[in-house]
């Protein structure tokens, strides 16, 4: 059995020193000043950082975050148009307001954007889904409704829209908005084509 | 000195006692103690159950790894301007009653995906944007993912979901069909909607 | 101050004040004046036997005579017997999981780069959904997590315990068929993920089912290292072997835990997922490559490590406060806020076990740095070493709310962990590997050049990786907290950082792959037959130095 015989002249092994030990010495001063300063820190950190409140709200929640949309005061007066865009329409409209050939129509100088501000409105809230011409050009695609959002963002994102990229039209009031909202209550699906929405209004 | 003189040496009996005090003590911090404060969760009102094509859907969202480049929990307002880039308020524990396993996700080379249905509900948005990322939105680094639709020449059968591509992408007498699992991660997607107040129908 | 913040001062401040205690208890001459610095704790046998004429028996003159002269007073015959039967019963075990490990190095550097790629090419190989990114990068991290980095440490592992208790590894076999088990599970699990079937949460992608084979593979491992510790024939346990023995206790609890199918939920199953994904770091890996670097250090300078008691603090904290530290991954997310602070807190007082760790080992290397230059093993670990502190203090640093606001998210964080998993861990593997494959194969490395060429591979390759992943992260972070820029400039700006980061890559696989060449030239003992140690460097170092025990 070569376990009983080891090959003790295998020279790789000849050639190691022993096997390491440990000498005996007392933490150096700047360990224990390091140990000492660290638990204070951190005795400090816990004393001064808001961990309270229940658990399942998450990590140092904005309790009015978390409540309905109407405990926010003055929430109407920081609805920016631009920054809705940003949000739900860039995807599809381009940050250029110049859509995706043949499948999302462009906004810029759009005569369904800079036209009849009703028109707008209910594309707005209801979606569109299937051919609509733009600018001479056909589009088929699919546009959700928004309804869910509120009249105010609604006119605000309506607004931006009208006016940037060299849009010039009049901004869309929050009652407009509300008003197309009452009158076409009723409506659950998207409008079919542009053909549609024009013999609408 | 000799290691046997000193009784107090590091032996077995104390590497495997401390060892397990110590695990011990981090597991009941961090797995114990959230399990028994969070195991009574009530999910809002609000917040549906996934439907069988939506779990289908998430299970491609699993497969193919969306959770390595988007998350699903935008952060605080007074933490990171999540809310403001759209993604939704700060999500709570009670949105991922439904998320087993969790998507809670750790990178952002894309954005958010917890309010992705609400911020983003047009399903043919999402198709073409699966099928080519880099069409709807330029210089994006999303992969394409051509192995979730059929390309062929041809009339779609009935029933089959065409996808309507901008004309670079597709030559016209081919047409590209939606695999059903494109069409459940889409059903998924769709369902990312966290936008109801946390809050509503809980006791303050 | 509320309820639970005082619960959770009370908490911290007991705990940390019952740990000093429990170290305090093991140490020894803790508070002496320094004149005791000389004193060594030695086992039984390890001093002057050699000098004993009668300890000498007939059949080790060949020994007393090739040994070396000015380290005759270092080592005795029966210390050396006694190496050469723990190595005898390890060979096998650890030349199998080594290689393994090598081969798993290769196909995760691989998977590395092509997901590496992808995120500056993404029209790049996207036909077969195999190789889609959100596959491939999966792939890459458990190839390197449980197919390199475990299997590389545990054949670190089985080779150093027989050696450092003096004692034969109990039940090698089965050691054997856990490694192999091991590695049939890493295939299965990678061949899971590669057809869909993920189990969803980072770190723990193997399905649940083919993790059944990791946890028999590791139990088979685990044992028969244990049965050794409590067969062992030395009194006093070196370091190392409080690691290793921790390590092999604690990664299989928490392995269970994390993949027990239908146990976690929602929120809940996010926070162990964290407690595990940290834990695998702070309780699995970081333990083996400390040990190794414990061992290693002091065993190829022929130094006694720096003091015990900073072995011991270093221990016993690095076990307590990182095995909290969890929660940082989900600072701003839907978990509770006392979870994150008690996170925070612990990861910054990281800082405790990691000076204490540098500390020991620097002053173990004080005055040694040239053997750095010739030493293929000392300059991976010591190099690794470093970057354990640099990765440490870094990961302090990034658990601060206010870093953490910016980093999180972006792929400054990727480049972090691969500070951690690479520069400390690979590195220390790498230099452990040059060590311990000699003595595996009785034969020397054919190559030295290719031991330099491999090195400076991988540190140039790592340098550019780190360095520019961390730039890009960080302006990404940035982008993303300004509410003012597009989301997508976010995505543009990091493009550069990404191609360099590939680039970064390539080095390192190129690396990889002259390390396993070299690896299996030895292995088929191919290549010519060089005598004596693989030394680097110029050959303008001392003759001692050749015949030293560098590698």
């Amino acid at each position: 059995m070569s376990r009983s015989e080891p090959e003790t002249s295998s020279p790789q092994r000849q050639r190691e020193y022993a096997d390491p030990d440990e000498g005996v010495r007392p933490l150096p001063w700047f360990m224990m000043m390091l140990l000492g300063a660290m638990t204070m820190w951190g005795a400090f950190y816990i004393f001064s950082t808001p961990s309270g409140g229940e658990s399942s709200y998450g990590d140092q929640r904005t309790m009015a975050a978390l409540r309905p949309p109407e405990h926010l005061a003055g929430a109407a007066a920081e609805v920016d148009g631009k920054q809705i865009y940003g949000s739900k329409c860039v995807a599809c409209h381009q940050p250029t307001g110049q859509g995706v050939a043949a499948v999302f129509p462009p906004l810029a100088t759009s005569e369904w954007v800079l036209g009849d501000e009703k028109v707008l409105i209910n594309i707005v809230l209801h979606g569109i889904n299937g051919h609509i011409e733009v600018k001479g050009k056909q589009y088929k695609g699919a546009m959700p409704a928004w309804k869910d959002m509120s009249d105010v963002e609604l006119a605000a994102v309506m607004s931006y829209i009208r006016s940037a990229w060299g849009n010039q039209a009049a901004p869309i009031k929050p009652a407009t908005v509300k008003a197309q909202r009452e009158t076409t209550q009723s409506r659950t699906e998207p409008y079919k084509s542009g053909q549609e929405l024009k013999s609408a209004f | 000195m000799n290691a046997k003189a000193n009784v107090w040496d590091m032996d077995e009996l104390r590497l495997i006692t401390g060892a397990m005090v110590i695990l011990g003590g981090a597991t009941g911090i961090l797995v114990v103690m959230p399990y028994l404060l969070l195991q009574n969760v009530t999910p809002p009102a609000a917040l549906k159950p996934y439907t069988n094509e939506q779990l289908v859907g998430r299970q491609s969202y699993i497969a193919n790894g969306c959770v390595y480049c988007h998350s699903q929990q935008p952060r605080d307002t007074k933490q990171a301007p999540d809310a403001k880039r759209g993604w939704g308020r700060p999500t709570v524990a009670g949105d991922y009653a439904y998320d087993t396993p969790h998507l809670l996700g750790t990178m952002r080379t894309g954005p958010d995906l917890m309010n992705i249905g609400a911020r983003q509900p047009s399903k043919d948005w999402h198709l073409g944007h699966l099928y080519q990322p880099r069409a709807y939105t330029p210089g994006s680094i999303m992969p394409s993912y051509p192995y979730l639709f059929e390309v062929r020449k041809g009339q779609p059968k009935p029933g089959e979901t065409v996808v309507n591509l901008p004309p670079a992408l597709a030559k016209p007498d081919e047409v590209v069909v939606a695999k059903p699992e494109a069409l459940a991660l889409v059903s998924y997607l769709l369902s990312l909607d966290r936008t109801y107040p946390a809050l509503a129908g809980e006791k303050r | 101050m509320d309820f639970t913040v005082s619960l959770l001062l009370g908490t911290f401040l007991l705990s940390v004040a019952a740990l000093f205690a429990f170290v305090w208890s093991m140490s020894t001459g803790l508070f002496g004046d320094g004149t005791a610095a000389a004193t060594q704790i030695f086992a039984p046998n390890e001093l002057g036997t050699v000098e004993d004429p009668a300890a000498t028996a007939a059949q080790k003159g060949k020994l007393q005579q090739t040994m070396d002269a000015d380290r005759r007073d270092r080592m005795s015959v029966a210390d050396a017997e006694a190496r050469s039967r723990a190595d005898g019963s390890t060979s096998l075990v650890v030349g199998v999981c080594l290689t393994l490990a090598v081969v798993w190095l290769v196909l995760a550097s691989l998977a590395g780069l092509i997901s590496s790629i992808k995120l500056h090419a993404p029209d790049w190989w996207v036909q077969y959904d195999w190789l889609t990114f959100g596959r491939i990068r999966p792939i890459h991290l458990n190839l390197v997590a449980y197919g390199w980095c475990s299997l590389a440490g545990i054949g670190v592992a089985i080779w150093l315990i027989p050696r450092l208790l003096k004692t034969e590894l109990v039940g090698a076999r089965y050691a054997l068929v856990g490694g192999a088990l091991w590695s049939i599970g890493v295939l299965v699990g990678t061949v899971a993920i590669a057809t869909g079937h993920s189990d969803g949460l980072e770190w723990l992608e193997f399905p649940w089912q083919i993790d059944i084979l990791l946890v028999v593979g590791g139990g088979l491992v685990g044992f028969p290292l244990w049965l050794t510790l409590l067969q062992r024939k030395v009194e006093h346990l070196y370091v190392s072997v409080w690691y290793i023995g921790a390590g092999l206790l604690w990664f299989p609890i928490l392995f269970l835990i994390a993949n027990w199918p239908g146990l976690h939920f929602g929120v809940q199953q996010a926070a162990m997922n964290w407690w595990y994904g940290h834990n695998v770091l702070a309780l699995w890996f970081t333990p083996i490559g400390l040990a190794a670097a414990y061992y290693f250090i002091p065993k190829v300078l022929g130094k006694p490590i720096y003091s015990y008691n900073l072995s011991l603090l270093g221990f016993w904290s690095l076990a307590f406060f990182y095995s909290q530290v969890g929660g940082h991954h989900l600072i701003g997310g839907p978990v509770p806020s006392w979870l994150i602070t008690i996170s925070i807190v612990q990861s910054v007082m990281m800082v405790i076990p990691v000076f204490a760790v540098a500390v020991n080992q620097h002053l173990t290397v004080l005055g040694n740095f040239r053997v750095l230059i010739h030493s293929p093993t000392l300059r991976f670990i010591v190099l690794g070493a470093m970057m354990y502190t640099a990765t440490s203090v870094q990961g302090s640093l990034e658990s601060l709310r206010t870093v953490n606001t910016v980093t999180h998210f972006t792929h400054y964080t990727v480049a972090h962990a691969h500070l951690g998993l690479y520069g400390f861990f690979s590195m220390v593997m790498f230099g452990s590997i040059y060590f311990i494959m000699p003595r595996v194969m009785n034969s020397e490395w054919p190559y030295p050049k290719l031991i330099a060429l491999h090195f400076w591979l991988v540190l140039i390759g790592f340098a550019i990786y780190f360095i520019w992943l961390s730039i890009g992260g960080w302006l990404q972070g940035l982008a993303m907290l300004d509410e003012k820029t597009p989301f997508i400039r976010s995505v543009a700006l990091t493009l550069p950082y990404l191609q360099a980061r590939s680039i970064g890559g390539g080095l390192m696989t190129l690396g990889h792959l002259i390390f396993a060449a070299h690896f299996f030239a030895m292995g088929w003992k191919f290549g010519p037959k060089r005598l004596g140690a693989a030394l680097l460097g110029p050959s303008l170092f001392s003759p001692r130095l050749a015949k030293g025990a560098v590698a």
